[in-house]
């Protein structure tokens, strides 16, 4: 993890390293309204998938792999455990009982503590939406030359300075993780173990002993980074390098991508009038019960 | 050490993506099939269990709610399929060895009706929906073969979410199939609307008839019964606020055209009551000379089914005043079985405040009581908690025992089998302690197959869980 490699893209000769980066990019977008558009644990379970299946034909490194599912695995468990203790709509079934109500001091306190199975399933479907996104960044990361993402960003009339910020972004990912990877060794090669108990106190202690050198490294490095391109004349009188011609076989796959989005989002417009009782039509009756399950 | 951690990364995470995958596409990991020969999971030993399985997630009720989750059993008239539908909108069908064949989701729709058509080829589903159909679904594969609405005629106000819906479905020995539709509107000032229609359909979904021809009926129905020769249509209506209404008498029988009204009866009511409902009744004779009702007052009821009279009335649950509320257990089920009229009781019922616990129970809650059709008791059986559903077999009784709300006592939950008239105990199938909503019996007794939903405790924990269970007689 602590490996710059594992966060920089590399080169490669999948489909998805050659495929144009306005198409990667555009793949994102949609898949990103898509998952927010859609309710249905079924289909987000499906485009999830799809996420993954992407790092598979990209033939992403174990490590990289490695990467991918401790990030799943802390959004999947951590948003399940918050919402299962702290699912607060209603109907909501009691499927454990951490702290009884009775039990003296924070029973009362508390009212008691649950576990409740609707929240576990509220939270993994949020879950499943972070995942995906965080799956599909990560594939436009690890497959995409962060110049070219610049490029296509400003062709597409993407202020520079917004451009710059969100590619300097993506490249001090792996710098902040190599900053990390230096403090913990240096703080190793002192003698220091930061995990060898798990008190709060000790906790917090390693917090500030670690995140303080990281931030200050980070900071210092941002100034560094801040001097450099103002030096260079940040932005003015910048004239993009014009893109190369976008295939065609990807620009029509794109547009029937968009027109896709646009019917789900119709669909999803008429799904929330008929929801809401504002509007419904009979002859709907079939497309309305297939949205049910899968929008 | 590396190796270790990677290795329980990956492990943690497929483990994760698989239980996700499997809950969420309902892939049912907890069905459980039996060895009928070596199994002994009943009471007696004279049933079997050949399947339990899972039928979704639904939403868990306790001992203070009313209404409660609901399934539908039924099983064809061939003995070979179980048609079921579930709280969560699934129509399923299983053979009677315990096999899914096919699996169906109504959608927008709420289920609310099943039944099989006599010649076992098509399974009819009345659903709640902003449409209110009724559909016909194909026994071989669940495709749809037709569907017939009912909003044109109850109307619909989806702003207000009141939809219409087939609630009863019943089928005479042609194929006819005659059904019931309601619409029920709570209006701001807490007054109730109705909107009810009986329809009868062709086979081949065409409508042949409505009754009435043209107008709603003003009054709430939610049950019908017809003779086998399709000449007899009974049902009652119900209003549960006090007013004029059109149809205001307690039970009507129309021709099998569902044109003409035959005849009509009613009953007053019973103090303290202020109206009188036959909620899961009246039940015809398949030769149509008898029918027999229940209200939900405690008073069971035979009329001659040729011209309405009363031939006798028996007051099983007769509402008394103690401790200054009155208290009775409310009538549920009539059934006449040979020549036996049986009615069932539910819970004991504060007429006051039905949330608040009873002092005590009515000794005659809970109960099945057995009349021949002189109107002499033959015999009475107690069970230990509400009877949710009845169904009938070849001089047996099968019965759907749900919560006790004031012993609060889930050890009565189960699926019992009664001899009638003996009213004897043929075999009682426990459930996991979740109260049983629904049951059904194969019309030559060998299978019995009922739902079993979960249920909250007062100290929060769950038991049960809604599920399918399915007997055969050894």
């Amino acid at each position: 993890m602590y490996n710059r490699d594992v966060w920089e893209a590399t080169p490669g000769e999948t489909l998805l390293h050659n495929t144009d980066v306005r198409t990667k990019i555009l793949i994102l977008l949609v898949l990103a309204v898509t998952i927010l558009l859609v309710d249905s644990p079924r289909s987000l379970f499906l485009l999830f998938c799809l996420s993954l299946s992407l790092h598979v034909a990209a033939r992403s490194s174990f490590e990289r792999w490695q990467v991918l599912m401790v990030f799943v695995l802390f959004g999947i468990w951590g948003s399940m455990t918050s919402q299962a203790l702290f699912y607060a709509r209603e109907p909501r079934t009691v499927i454990a009982c951490l702290l009884p109500p009775g039990t003296p001091g924070l029973g009362a306190l508390t009212g008691g503590v649950y576990i409740y199975r609707e929240g576990l399933e509220y939270g993994a479907i949020q879950a499943l939406r972070s995942g995906t996104m965080l799956a599909l960044g990560l594939l436009l990361n690890w497959t995409t030359d962060p110049r070219q993402i610049l490029r296509s960003l400003l062709g597409w009339k993407l202020p520079y300075e917004l451009g710059f910020m969100l590619i300097t972004g993506l490249r001090f990912l792996p710098v902040i993780f190599q900053e990390t990877a230096v403090v913990l060794v240096a703080q190793r090669l002192r003698g220091y173990e930061p995990l060898r108990t798990f008190w709060p106190r000790r906790l917090l202690q390693t917090a500030r002993q670690t995140l303080f050198p990281i931030l200050a490294r980070t900071l210092r490095r941002a100034a560094t980074l801040a001097a450099s391109v103002e030096s260079r004349g940040f932005g003015r009188g910048l004239i993009p390098p014009p893109l190369p011609q976008w295939p065609r076989g990807e620009s029509w796959f794109c547009r029937s991508l968009i027109i896709a989005l646009a019917g789900v989002i119709f669909l999803k417009v008429m799904d929330s009038l008929q929801f809401n009782g504002l509007f419904y039509l009979p002859a709907w009756r079939g497309i309305y019960d297939v949205m049910k399950v899968w929008l | 050490m590396k190796k270790v951690i990677s290795f329980a990364i990956i492990l943690l995470f497929c483990s994760t993506l698989v239980v996700l995958g499997l809950h969420i596409f309902g892939v049912n990991s907890q069905k459980k099939s039996f060895d009928v020969s070596e199994t002994r999971q009943t009471k007696t030993g004279v049933y079997a269990k050949v399947l339990e399985t899972v039928l979704g997630q639904t939403e868990v009720y306790n001992y203070q709610r009313m209404g409660f989750n609901k399934g539908f059993i039924r099983f064809s008239p061939d003995c070979r399929c179980l048609a079921v539908g579930s709280e969560t909108g699934d129509v399923l069908l299983y053979t009677t060895e315990g096999q899914l064949i096919w699996k169906k989701n109504m959608g927008l729709g709420k289920l609310t009706a099943l039944e099989f058509a006599p010649d076992s080829q098509t399974v009819l589903v009345g659903e709640t929906s902003q449409q209110g159909c009724l559909l016909s679904l194909r026994v071989k594969d669940g495709s749809e073969l037709w569907r017939q609405a009912s909003d044109h005629n109850l109307g619909v106000n989806i702003k207000e979410k009141t939809y219409p819906g087939f609630v009863a479905i019943r089928t005479d020995a042609q194929g006819f199939i005659y059904a019931v539709a309601q619409r029920y509107v709570k209006q701001a000032d807490k007054a109730s609307e109705y909107f009810s229609r009986i329809y009868k359909f062709a086979p081949n979904g065409e409508r042949l008839g409505q009754f009435p021809v043209d107008s709603n009926m003003d009054g709430w129905v939610n049950w019908l019964d017809v003779d086998k020769a399709g000449s007899k249509v009974a049902f009652c209506t119900g209003n549960f606020d006090p007013g004029s209404y059109q149809y205001n008498q307690l039970i009507y029988c129309i021709d099998g055209n569902v044109q003409q009204l035959l005849w009509s009866n009613t009953a007053e009511c019973t103090p303290p009551y202020q109206t009188v409902t036959m909620r899961t009744s009246p039940d015809l004779t398949p030769d149509g000379k008898y029918a027999a009702g229940i209200t939900s007052d405690g008073r069971c009821f035979l009329y001659a089914g040729d011209d309405g009279r009363e031939l006798w009335r028996r007051s099983i649950s007769k509402p008394q005043k103690i401790g200054g509320v009155y208290l009775n257990a409310a009538g549920s089920f009539a059934y006449i079985i040979e020549n036996y009229a049986v009615f069932t009781t539910g819970n004991t019922f504060n007429k006051a405040n039905w949330q608040l616990p009873t002092p005590v129970e009515q000794p005659n809650s809970n109960s099945v009581f057995i009349f021949d059709l002189s109107g002499t008791l033959v015999n009475s059986y107690k069970l230990g908690g509400m009877v949710e559903q009845m169904a009938v077999g070849p001089k047996m009784a099968a019965l759907a025992i749900g919560r006790n709300v004031r012993a609060k006592d889930p050890a009565v939950h189960g699926f019992y089998i009664l001899t009638i008239p003996e009213a004897e105990l043929v075999d009682c199938a426990q459930t996991e302690g979740g109260p049983a909503v629904a049951v059904d019996i194969s019309a030559d007794g060998r299978y019995v197959a009922g739902i079993e939903a979960p249920l909250q405790l007062d100290d929060g924990s769950v038991i049960g869980a809604y599920k399918l269970t399915l007997l055969v007689r050894r």
